[in-house]
């Protein structure tokens, strides 16, 4: 290759280096970041306050009149002002005239309805003296009346038995020449009579258990109903109170178990006293069967009183561990005993021997309130079919009892009741089934003995069987008529001591007399107050200096239970009131001079002190400042700048906002301009510097001293993103 | 014909060596024209230090003038160095032509007393190493306050031994008698050396000027011991700046570094070829 063309080759190379130097110089350039730079001042930080807000009055007056008004003319409009004494509103005094006539009328009923709430309060509080005092007759007089009747039979069966024996005896006297088979045949006769007893007392005592199972199933239906309205009777305790009338329902509950626990005791005791003579019985028993009946019944039945402290004892055990079962039992075991003698003049004798009603008549009562119903009229008061005495009270409880949608409903405690009869259902039928089995026993030993006595008889000359078949059945007769009258003394004495609980259950609270009184006063005020409009002419006045500032009511239209119009006091001053910020709250407080400026800027007021600053309710960002304004300054409802700015002390750093940044972590830092040797040359760079914040406001940062000189020159801005360590060319 | 056989079975080896020594320079022309991943992949075990060994293919996988782009035009850096660098070499030689060839021609033409002490002390400075000159010409660049800039490492250059030693041997060449008839037909010192000395001894001038150029170009010790400052530096410390990321910034600085030194070489190969075949006829 030629010199000279290498000469130009080389030539070319190095001009081709030349422009390379330059564009990548250029190209260098565009990624330099110019940026301006400001030292630290020395400073003090502005913290500005502005805001705007409105003039109102300091009290605002509320104008009222009687709802259902109407008004006639409205004689001011809002924004107007009024002088004490001004007419405000007229309303229509026809119209207020015919309402002050009705009211009048609507008092004198609501006095008449006073009036018979009081005198039905006191007749029914009569009544209810006059049905307890009826239940307790009838109680003793139907328990004297089965005791009568259980005498009666009985005497009426120890006759049979007599005549029979005697016969017998007879007729033993007569035959036991030939026969002397007749000691034989009089204890076989002897064993069946005693079998045939025990027969009986089984039957007696089922049908006293199952009697008694009736009575417990009432008794758990009853609770279960009770329980259910007091569930509900609490809540409606609440409304009853707001009426004024005291809620007396759990003192009543309380009453009635506690009267119903006292006549079960009664029956308890009655039937003691009942048992204490079946004890004795059963001794004459147990005597009889070794020596002669009739003498040893009656000589220790008197005489052998140490036995009956004993049968007591057994008695009360029992009682103990059963409710108003046991006596029912007791009885039913003392009943036993009826071909042998009973001590029962002791019972009678205490009992008056008054015998009109009849044994049915008892029976029915019982059974009408042993089926039931007695109940219902518990947890219904309001029903009819309760008792009459009860009825004036009902009338006046109506209304109250018609308010509490809480009460259980008719087919909730009819559900109830099926529940709890479903948990006796078993118990039921197993004690009807041992009714049913006993009654089978007694018959089948009665038509053993029938049997034994006509083969017998059949022995015997036929004179003599005629006499003895009809002696026997007198026999048989009175002692069936012993029983029946046995269990009818027991139903009555549940029955009627059942009638005497239920007459007992204390009334419900009665506060309809008071509250009418109450509504009559409420309405007696009214009148005043309509009588106090019509004294005005139906005229409303301002009460004091103000500015109207609504008005709710219109001409022809009624007046509302709401204020008719608003009015601004302006014998109480104005005040400037506006929202700020919770960050401008830091910097303006009660006391501070501020400027005021009207919207329009022709008006200042200079060094006002704020008159309060105070967090909003909803709020928390939000708070109200305000600030007395002197009279005649402002007018209400204007609108209205405030200025206020506080100075903070002098700090000697003090960086302009923008040259203020943040870092992932929230800490501030700023960046400073630094030179650095790099191939290039001396260049310069970006270098951050973390800073500690003192103070700022939106336009400048007070820094800590140390971190930053007062001579570092401080990037401002920059024409890119700047960081750490980029390269800046300060422009 | 046998002997041509003979001639042309020697060729092989000598093929085979300029092979290996024309590699490196293969090396870093391919280098120049790989994507980064590629040159990344290849040289990971040697400048990672990753297992395995370095591999290098002789064409690249996905061709590219991307990194001489980006050396050209976004590495203004790579110019600062290159224009040092030109600076450098050229101001040694200059220095090296002003100072060593009347040196030269001194040591070759005159006799006076001590010639042969001091032709001993050029070799003798010659032989020694950088390292051996280091400290000493730091303490005495130090003293000048020439440190950190271009003139401590110009000036040492300038005054180096080498050149005047391979001057003084072309200058020894030439005949006594061409200088003679000249001082007959009255010609004075400074005419025999710049009419006579000068042109005769151009050869040497201008292969010890090539060689020096190389030297200084290529100078690597001298700048990173007296110079501190980045923006003195010469495009020899361009490649120590680099790492893997920029490794085909490397490769392209290190091929644009090569095409001087080649122009150059290619420009006085005439010279230096006849230089040292002169110098070797002349032992």
């Amino acid at each position: 290759m030629k010199n000279g063309k290498l000469v130009r080759i080389t030539a070319m190379f190095f001009v081709l280096m030349l422009c390379f130097t330059i564009l990548s110089r250029a190209a260098d350039q565009l990624s330099v970041a110019a940026v301006t730079t400001e030292r630290p001042q020395n400073r003090m930080i502005e913290h500005a306050v502005r805001t705007s807000g409105k003039i109102v009055q300091n009290q605002e007056l509320a104008v009222t009149t009687l709802p259902d008004q109407r008004v006639t003319a409205i004689y001011v409009r809002e924004g107007q002002r009024v002088a004490k004494g001004d007419l405000l509103f007229e309303v229509d005094t026809t119209l207020l005239e015919e309402q002050i006539l009705n009211q009048e009328q609507e008092m004198e009923k609501q006095e008449l309805m006073v009036k018979d709430a009081k005198s039905q309060k006191e007749v029914s509080a009569a009544q209810k003296a006059n049905s307890q005092a009826q239940a307790a007759e009838q109680y003793s007089l139907s328990t004297k009346q089965a005791g009568v009747q259980l005498s009666r039979a009985k005497q009426q069966l120890e006759q049979a038995k007599k005549k029979l024996k005697k016969f017998r005896k007879s007729a033993k006297s007569g035959k036991s020449g030939n026969s002397g088979g007749g000691e034989g045949d009089s204890d076989v006769e002897e064993a069946l009579l005693q079998a045939l007893q025990d027969k009986t007392d089984a039957y007696v005592a089922a049908q006293g258990e199952l009697r008694a199972l009736e009575w417990e199933i009432e008794n758990a239906v009853y609770t279960a109903k009770q329980n259910a309205i007091n569930g509900t009777a609490t809540l409606t305790a609440q409304g009853r109170t707001f009426t004024g009338a005291a809620d007396t329902d759990d003192t009543r509950d309380t009453e009635s178990v506690a009267m119903m626990t006292k006549v079960e005791d009664e029956v308890k005791n009655t039937w003691l006293a009942v048992n204490e003579e079946k004890e004795v019985e059963n001794t004459c028993l147990a005597v009889g069967e070794e020596e002669d009946v009739e003498d040893t019944c009656l000589t220790v039945g008197a005489g052998e009183a140490e036995i009956v402290p004993e049968a007591i004892d057994a008695s009360e055990s029992v009682l103990v561990d059963e409710t108003a079962v046991d006596p029912v039992s007791a009885f039913a075991e003392g009943g036993s005993g009826f071909d042998l003698d009973i001590e029962i003049e002791d019972v009678t004798g205490q009992l008056p021997s008054s015998q009109e009603s009849g044994n049915d008549e008892e029976s029915n009562f019982g059974a009408e309130i042993g089926d039931g119903s007695d109940y219902t009229l518990n947890s219904d008061m309001g029903s009819t079919s309760g008792s009459a005495e009860n009825d004036g009270d009902m009338i006046i409880d109506d209304p109250v009892n018609q308010t509490e949608p809480q009460t259980p409903k008719a087919a909730e405690l009819a559900q109830i009741e099926q529940t709890v009869r479903a948990n006796y259902s078993q118990k039921l039928a197993a004690a009807q089934k041992k009714v049913s089995d006993a009654q089978a026993g007694k018959e089948t030993a009665e038509a053993a003995l029938v049997k034994y006595q006509q083969a017998q008889l059949a022995a015997n000359d036929s004179l003599n069987t005629q006499t003895a078949q009809q002696l026997a059945s007198d026999v048989q007769t009175a002692q069936q008529a012993y029983e029946d009258a046995a269990l009818a003394a027991n139903e009555a004495a549940v029955v009627s001591g059942r009638a005497v609980a239920i007459a007992n259950i204390a009334d419900p609270s009665n506060s309809s007399d008071r509250m009418n009184e109450i509504s009559y006063e409420q309405m007696e005020l009214t009148l005043e107050k309509l009588e106090g409009l019509k004294k005005t002419k139906g005229k409303v006045c301002a009460e004091a200096d103000g500015l109207i500032t609504k008005i709710n009511i219109m001409t022809g239209e009624k007046t509302l239970d709401t204020t008719a119009l608003l009015m601004a006091d302006l014998s109480k001053g104005y005040r400037f009131t506006a929202d700020i910020t919770k960050e401008q709250q830091k910097y303006i407080g009660t006391g501070d001079l501020v400027r005021l400026t009207s919207g329009d800027g022709k008006q200042k007021l200079e060094d006002l002190p704020v008159e309060s600053v105070s967090a909003d309710e909803n709020s928390e960002e939000i708070y109200h400042v305000t600030v007395q304004v002197p009279e005649d300054s402002f007018e209400i409802g204007r609108n209205v700048n405030l200025d206020f700015v506080r100075k903070s002390e002098t700090y000697p750093v003090t960086v302009p906002l923008s040259a203020l940044h943040l870092d992932e972590k929230q800490q501030p830092y700023v960046l400073v301009v630094e030179e650095y040797n790099s191939i290039m040359g001396t260049e310069q760079r970006a270098r951050k510097v973390s800073v500690t914040v003192l103070e700022q406001n939106e336009s400048y940062a007070a820094l800590a001293e140390g971190a930053i000189g007062s001579e570092t020159e401080i990037i401002v801005q920059s024409d890119k993103a700047v960081d750490n360590g980029s390269r800046v060319r300060v422009g | 014909m046998a002997k041509k056989f003979v001639r042309e079975i020697a060729y092989l080896p000598l093929i085979l060596l300029a092979g290996i020594i024309c590699f490196p320079v293969l090396f870093a022309a391919t280098g120049v024209f790989m994507q980064q991943w590629e040159l990344e992949d290849y040289l990971a075990p040697v400048l990672t230090g990753t297992e395995g060994m370095a591999s290098w293919p002789l064409l690249p996988h996905a061709p590219t003038l991307r990194s001489l782009v980006e050396l050209l035009l976004d590495s203004p850096q790579f110019f600062v160095m290159f224009w040092n660098s030109l600076k450098i070499s050229l101001c040694i030689l200059v220095g090296q032509t002003v100072f060593g060839v009347p040196a030269a021609w001194g040591l070759a033409r005159f006799e006076f007393p001590g010639k042969q002490a001091v032709l001993l002390l050029y070799i003798v400075l010659m032989l020694m190493p950088f390292q051996v000159l280091m400290l000493p010409q730091y303490l005495v660049l130090d003293r000048f306050r020439l440190l950190d800039t271009h003139a401590a490492v110009i000036l040492p250059a300038v005054f180096s031994t080498f050149p005047v030693f391979i001057m003084y041997r072309f200058f020894c060449g030439i005949p006594e008698a061409i200088l003679e008839a000249a001082r007959i037909d009255g010609a004075g010192h400074l005419q025999i050396f710049f009419r006579i000395g000068i042109p005769l001894g151009a050869a040497g001038i201008v292969s010890s000027g090539i060689l020096g150029f190389l030297e200084s170009w290529n100078m690597i010790e001298q700048p990173m011991t007296f110079l501190k400052t980045k923006s003195l530096w010469p495009l020899s410390l361009f490649l120590p700046e680099i790492g893997l990321a920029e490794v085909g910034l490397g490769f392209a600085a290190a091929f644009m570094m090569l095409v001087p030194a080649l122009l150059l070489f290619l420009s006085g190969q005439e010279y230096l070829e006849q230089g040292i075949a002169a110098a070797a006829l002349k032992e």
